[in-house]
Formats: C-alpha cells, sequence, structure tokens
C-alpha cells in the first residue's frame, strides 16, 4: 500500500495539475439547505467522474467496488489537499450519497448490488437520496407504513416517502419499508435501492418557507422492483437503519485529525451587518456579536472533540448526537442575534440586495437543523439512553404486532392506560 | 486527541485526585469551611510535595514541570481540584510564581520562589476592585515618590487574602500597569477578610492608604507590565476554566446517578423525558466546555498567536454555561439540592463565582472585540 507521504505527494501533484482553486465566486454557500437544481449537476458529475478515473474517489472504499482500498488516513490527506479547491458539489446529495447511502451500503448490502451500484456512484452517475420518513412517521420511524409486498422475485412498494431532501435530482433512492405487519415495528422492516424513474413513483417538490423546493414528497403506486435491489436481510431493516444513523450524523465523515485552526475573524457576517448600520460601538451588539463568535467557536471545538472520542471509543450514535443536537441548538441562536443587531433594518431590504436578505434568509432557516435528520428531542433521548445511561420511556407499541398498533386518526380516543 | 495527555501527566493527575479524595474529600472540605484559616499547613506543604505549585516556575529557578508545558500540567491539577472544589488559592498563587519567574528580578526569584513552591508561604493576586472590575489596574492607583511608588485605593476579590504572606498588586500608575509584589505585612496595607457566596474558599479586601514600595519591589517595570497583565490574565481564565469543568464534571454525574436512584410514579424519575432532556442539555454544556477548556489549554500552553483571544472565549463560554448548567442540575435535585447537608450547592456557589473570578462572561466579550479591533 502506498505510504501516507507518497500518497499526499502524489494527491497534491494531481489535484493542482486537475482542479481548479477555489476562489470566493466559486464557492457555493451551503447554509443547512440550497437549491439544487438539475441544470446544476452536469458538470458536477463531469468532476466527480474525472476525480473517480484519477483514482481519488473512494479512497478508503474496497477496490473490488470501484474504490481505491486505501485506509481513512490516506482519505484524511485527500481532503486536507483538496480542502482549498473546487470538488463536486451536488448539494445535499453529496452527504445523502457519499456520506450516508454509500457507506450504509457498503456495510450491509450484497457482492453482487455492491459490483452493481457502488463504481456508478463513485463515477457520479448514480446520485442516492434517502427515502426515510413518511408523512405520518417522523420521529417515530419505525413506525412506518410504506409496504413492500413480495411478487415472486419481485416487491411491489405503496405508500408515501416526504422530506426526501435532493430527490428531484436523484437517480436513486434508499427507501425503508414495511415488509411484515405480524411482528412489532422494529421487526418488519426491509431497505431497497428504487430507481427514481421507476414506473408508478411519483416525485413531488415541496415548496418551504424560504421559498426554495429543496424536499419533495413521494408517491409509490405499484412500484415494482427486484429482489436483487434489497439491502441487507428481508424484515432486518431497523439495524441498518441505525448504522444508516450514524453515517447520518457524521460518523463516516473524513475529518483532519489536526487540531482546528485559531478562531479566525470575529463573526465576518454579524460585524459587516453592525459596521452597515453604524453599530459596532454599541455595547450591547459588541457582546452579542463576540457571543456568537464564541458559539461558533466552541461548535467547531465540540465536533473536534466528538471525532477524537469516536477515534478513540468507536462509533457512537449518543455521542454524534451531541454535535447534532449543538447545530440544532445553536443555529436558532445565531440567527436570532443577527436580527437582533439588525433590528428594524434587518427585516426589510430591496430587491435583489443580497446582505439585505441574509438575516431573514437565516432566521427562515435557523430551525432546519432542530427537526430535520433527527429532531432535537430525539437527539436528546439518544444522548440520554446511550451516553448516560439512562432508562427509556415506556411505551405502547414495543411488544405487540405492529398491525395491532393503534396509529391516531379521527375518532380514536385514548385512555392513556399503560395496561388492561 | 483534543489533548495529547502524556503519562506523566496521567501520573500528576492521578496522585492528585488520590490526595484529595484521601484528604480532603468533601466530608474535609465542609470542615475547612469552619476554619479559621480556611486551610491547613499540612494541605499546602502536601500539595507542594506534589509539585502543585512548582509547575510554572522554570526549572531554572527550581519549578518543575510533568510535560512539555507547566500550564497545561497545571490545567490538570485544576480540574482535578475543581471536582472536589478544593480550599486554597491555587490559580492566584501559582499565577504570582508565573509572575515571578517569568518577569521578576533575581532578587525576587530567589527571595519568594522557593518558599511559595515549597508551600510554606501563600502569595495571591490583587487585580480587580471592590466592584468586581477586571481592567488592568482597577481600584488602586500608583503615584512616583521619592524611594519608589506611593498605592492608594482598594482591591477586592482577593484569594486568601487573610493568609497571603506576598500580594501581587496590579495598579494604575498615570495611565499605565504596574505591578508589586508586596509583603501582605506592610505599613499601609490593611486586609479585610470577607465572606463569600462560595463557602469553600476565602475572600478578601485590601486597602492600600499612602503604601509607599520601592521600585525594586516591582516586576516586568516599566516595559512589560501589560504584557505579564495579559500573560496572567491568559493563565488564569485558562485554570479557571479547567477548575470550572471539573467542578462541573462531578456534578453531573452525581446528578445522572441520583435521577436513577431516584423513583417516582414507579419508575426512575431519570427515565421520564423531562429529565432526559434536561440531562442531555446539560450534558451538552459539559462536552462543549470540555472543548472549550482543552482548546484554551492548547493556545495558552502552545502560545499560540490567539492564545489570548481563545482564552477569553472559554473563559466566556465556560463561565456562562457552567451556571447555566449548575442550575439544571439543581432542578433535577428538587427540594433536597436545596438543602445544606447535600452537596450539590457547594458547586452551585462555586461554579457562580468562578464564572467572575478573573473577568466575567461579558468582561472577556469585550476584550475578544478589543482583540479584534472592533
Amino acid at each position: 500500500m502506498i505510504s501516507i507521504d507518497d500518497f499526499r505527494t502524489e494527491a497534491r501533484n494531481w489535484i493542482s495539475q486537475n482542479l481548479e482553486p477555489l476562489e470566493h465566486s466559486n464557492t457555493k454557500i451551503l447554509r443547512g439547505v440550497d437549491n439544487l437544481s438539475a441544470e446544476d449537476l452536469p458538470p458536477e458529475r463531469e468532476l466527480q467522474r474525472k476525480i473517480y478515473q484519477a483514482g481519488y474517489a473512494g479512497i478508503s472504499w474496497p477496490a473490488e467496488y470501484g474504490g481505491q482500498g486505501l485506509t481513512k488516513q490516506h482519505e484524511v490527506v485527500f481532503v486536507e489537499e483538496s480542502a482549498n479547491y473546487r470538488m463536486p458539489d451536488f448539494g445535499v446529495l453529496t452527504g445523502t450519497t457519499f456520506l450516508v447511502c454509500g457507506n450504509t451500503m457498503l456495510a450491509h448490502a450484497s457482492p453482487d448490488f455492491l459490483s452493481r451500484h457502488i463504481p456508478r456512484i463513485l463515477a457520479g452517475d448514480e446520485l442516492v437520496v434517502q427515502f426515510f420518513s413518511e408523512p405520518s412517521a417522523g420521529s417515530d420511524l419505525a413506525g412506518l407504513t410504506t409496504r413492500a409486498t413480495r411478487d415472486g422475485d419481485d416487491w411491489i412498494l405503496n405508500g408515501s416517502k416526504t422530506w426526501s431532501s435532493g430527490a428531484a435530482c436523484a437517480d436513486w433512492g434508499m427507501c425503508l419499508a414495511r415488509t411484515n405487519w405480524d411482528v412489532p415495528k422494529h421487526r418488519g422492516l426491509t431497505w431497497f435501492a428504487v430507481p427514481c424513474n421507476a414506473p408508478g413513483l411519483r416525485i413531488d417538490p415541496i415548496k418551504e418557507i424560504n421559498g426554495d423546493e429543496e424536499f419533495c414528497q413521494e408517491f409509490f403506486d405499484d412500484v415494482r422492483i427486484s429482489d436483487a435491489e434489497r439491502i441487507g436481510p428481508v424484515d432486518g431493516g431497523w439495524n441498518i437503519t441505525h448504522s444508516m444513523l450514524v453515517f447520518e450524523r457524521g460518523a463516516g465523515r473524513v475529518v483532519s485529525e489536526t487540531a482546528p485552526a485559531g478562531p479566525g475573524e470575529l463573526a465576518p457576517d454579524l460585524v459587516a451587518l453592525a459596521q452597515r448600520l453604524g453599530r459596532t460601538s454599541a455595547p450591547n451588539v459588541r457582546q452579542l456579536i463576540a457571543s456568537a463568535h464564541i458559539d461558533d467557536y466552541a461548535r467547531q471545538q465540540l465536533a473536534y472533540r466528538i471525532a477524537g472520542q469516536i477515534r478513540k471509543n468507536g462509533a457512537n450514535t449518543g455521542m454524534a448526537a451531541y454535535g447534532k443536537l449543538a447545530t440544532g441548538t445553536y443555529d436558532p441562536i445565531r440567527a436570532q442575534i443577527a436580527l437582533e443587531i439588525g433590528g428594524a433594518a434587518a427585516l426589510t431590504w430591496e430587491k435583489g440586495d443580497r446582505d439585505g436578505i441574509e438575516p431573514s434568509i437565516d432566521y427562515l432557516n435557523s430551525r432546519v437543523m432542530s427537526i430535520a435528520g433527527g429532531s432535537n428531542e430525539v437527539q436528546r433521548n439518544g444522548i440520554s439512553e446511550r451516553v448516560l445511561d439512562l432508562p427509556r420511556e415506556p411505551a405502547f407499541d414495543l411488544d405487540k404486532p405492529f398491525r395491532e398498533v393503534e396509529r391516531g386518526g379521527p375518532g380514536t380516543e385514548w385512555s392513556g392506560k399503560t395496561s388492561g | 486527541m483534543e489533548i495529547e495527555i502524556t503519562e506523566e501527566q496521567e501520573l500528576l493527575r492521578e496522585m492528585s485526585a488520590r490526595f484529595i479524595e484521601s484528604n480532603c474529600p468533601l466530608v474535609a472540605v465542609r470542615e475547612f469551611m469552619d476554619d479559621k484559616r480556611g486551610i491547613t499547613t499540612d494541605y499546602l506543604t502536601q500539595t507542594a510535595e506534589l509539585g502543585w505549585y512548582s509547575l510554572l516556575v522554570s526549572e531554572e529557578y527550581g519549578g518543575g514541570q510533568v510535560s512539555e508545558s507547566g500550564i497545561s500540567d497545571a490545567a490538570i491539577v485544576a480540574e482535578e481540584r475543581g471536582r472536589l472544589v478544593q480550599p486554597g488559592a491555587f490559580i492566584s498563587s501559582n499565577l504570582v510564581a508565573l509572575a515571578i519567574s517569568e518577569f521578576g528580578s533575581e532578587d525576587q526569584r530567589s527571595s519568594l520562589l522557593p518558599d511559595l513552591m515549597a508551600g510554606a508561604s501563600i502569595a495571591t493576586w490583587a487585580t480587580a476592585d471592590t466592584s468586581g472590575n477586571w481592567d488592568l489596574g482597577a481600584g488602586v492607583t500608583a503615584t512616583r515618590s521619592e524611594n519608589g511608588v506611593v498605592l492608594d485605593g482598594t482591591k477586592g476579590l482577593v484569594q486568601d487574602a487573610h493568609i497571603a504572606d506576598s500580594i501581587l498588586v496590579t495598579a494604575n500608575l498615570n495611565g499605565s500597569p504596574i505591578h508589586l509584589i508586596v509583603p501582605a505585612a506592610s505599613s499601609g496595607v490593611t486586609v479585610k477578610p470577607l465572606e463569600s457566596l462560595d463557602i469553600t474558599r476565602r475572600f478578601g479586601r485590601i486597602t492600600f492608604e499612602q503604601a509607599e514600595f520601592p521600585l525594586e519591589l516591582a516586576l516586568g517595570f516599566p516595559d512589560d507590565g501589560i504584557r505579564l497583565w495579559e500573560r496572567l490574565t491568559d493563565v488564569a481564565a485558562v485554570l479557571t476554566v479547567a477548575e470550572s469543568v471539573g467542578a462541573l464534571s462531578y456534578l453531573f454525574d452525581m446528578v445522572v446517578e441520583y435521577s436513577k436512584d431516584r423513583w417516582a410514579f414507579g419508575r426512575p424519575i431519570g427515565s421520564f423525558q423531562s429529565i432526559k432532556h434536561t440531562l442531555a442539555n446539560t450534558g451538552l454544556l459539559l462536552e462543549m466546555c470540555r472543548a472549550m477548556s482543552a482548546a484554551a489549554t492548547r493556545a495558552v500552553a502552545g502560545n499560540d498567536d490567539s492564545a489570548s483571544e481563545v482564552a477569553s472565549m472559554a473563559k466566556a463560554f465556560v463561565g456562562k454555561n457552567c451556571i447555566e448548567a449548575s442550575h439544571e442540575c439543581f432542578q433535577v435535585f428538587g427540594g433536597i439540592g436545596y438543602t445544606w447537608e447535600h452537596d450539590q450547592h457547594l458547586y452551585f456557589r462555586r461554579l457562580a463565582v468562578d464564572a467572575a473570578l478573573f473577568g466575567e462572561p461579558a468582561w472577556h466579550r469585550e476584550r475578544i472585540c478589543k482583540i479584534h479591533e472592533l
């Protein structure tokens, strides 16, 4: 295996000769939510293919599926070396494809499945979206009702998925469906890969409060897929969901092991805002700016600490949940600080004024991470049960066949009794 | 990792922890509360044998570190001390030792350091004024006299003022700082012991009335006054933050255990989401405080360009959030936490005072704005 130092030299040479240095003008600012459109994709796919062909895609993924079979450390080196260059940007699909779905498939799918999908993923030909939450199953994901029914060598899917970020631009979806209604909820779920252009699958964009259409809702109407597209065992989907959540919360992310640099500029967006309004000498504004700057740095240091803990003690969904909870807690605080500094001036702007609109957009987006990908409450449950070792709340649905679980609806009354 | 702990540092931690657990557990801390001095000679000499007061003194002058950085060694001790809310002016006396080692004269080094490091004498830093203003030289003015300087004014929040043998006083000389190490028993110096929110430690007020001292008692004068002050402020922040993190860690462990042991409505209260979520939020604050403590220790120990800024960031963040976290813990303890016999109030008190010592969060936030020339 190539040594880390040689790999770094080779990667550095290749990168400097083949990639475009990052300049402010070609940096897309991904602020939690971005609006990716299908027209944006072809050049990004081309760039991904170039990196793949040069042998720098899937650096730590197995060679038999088109990866490079090297170590995480090699991957860290590439991330470090390419940090100031333009890399493929598939918006939210970058994370779902390479971090979440790709890693989950590698951990659980059959060799046949992997040799069909992974090389195409690495080449930029398959972008993968998660078909995960449903209109009636979010935090209680295991209570989902999209069903997959066996039909010979195929499965027939019916139901609906939602909050699928980037689905309108994706090629495949990784879909969790109920395959058994006669067992408790966690034991009757199975994962499938579904082509986004499958007959019977309709993908509708959802317009969000910021005017974007990043999320989608999908409607499955007798969508037929081959059993070869199943990921992991029949009815064994919940364990896979767990490992997917670990990846989603950052376990597969390649983080540089060196400590983050110094604190950098003082909250540049907030200072610029205060300067535009001539408020930099107001004591309360100064306090707010410094607070935001400190919180930003504390979040960065927390991420570094969590990465270190995970490297040392292995992946832990509870530990990773601290990072997610920090984001869900501090994003709204930071957005409120901008509005407070800006006062009335942050609430109105002339059409086309990008600086003017920013605090409002940030404010509208500030609760995205408190809800998306597992709400703050779900993170708190994870932390308290998996890090602090506190007991679970009693539940009413754990031990009965899912078809007998009360699911609410018009006229349903709940007694609140735990037994009898 | 966030901080690489060397084997020798781990040994220092273990020995310090073992000493504290066997010689000064919380029962003993409570006994010290009724003691006139608030600390015993034995405690001081025994902890001096562990090296507690030598860590920030250069080896050249008889000091000793267990790693490349005495500051990160001292942060380890501070964290262990925080866990069992130890008495004594560990931070203050180490700051004075650091000031002498880095900025003192030959004479000061040879006359003061040996006793300080041996725990045979106590030194403390008088920096804030009586209202808790931590600005450079607050509260005491210095005027040049024929034979040196004359100090006038009062310093507040001076730890262990009542038993200190030497006082490092930071005064304002026509808008410039001057630091002097003066014997507590000097003419014109009056020490007034005060009662405090933190009953595990002692604080006092020191008044200077026409107190005249020769210039030989000054450190870093006239050129290094600001540099010395910045240095002491940074190290004070690192050590206070480490101590608070130790205290909050212990308090948090205590409350998590309590939530498992205490039953209500037929189940442990730790199974209620209201309690679980409160504790998860508190755990998040603790983890972030730990991360910030590590960052500040790294930055100041490594003399980074951003050392002062990161030290202030940590002090502001940890000060504010440890108080918040201690309130959440109090809430989970419920009524039992309001009783004198329960230990949680020792932490509730300690964390609130730590937040203010060596600069409250707002003061450090303003310092950060100034560092960025905002």
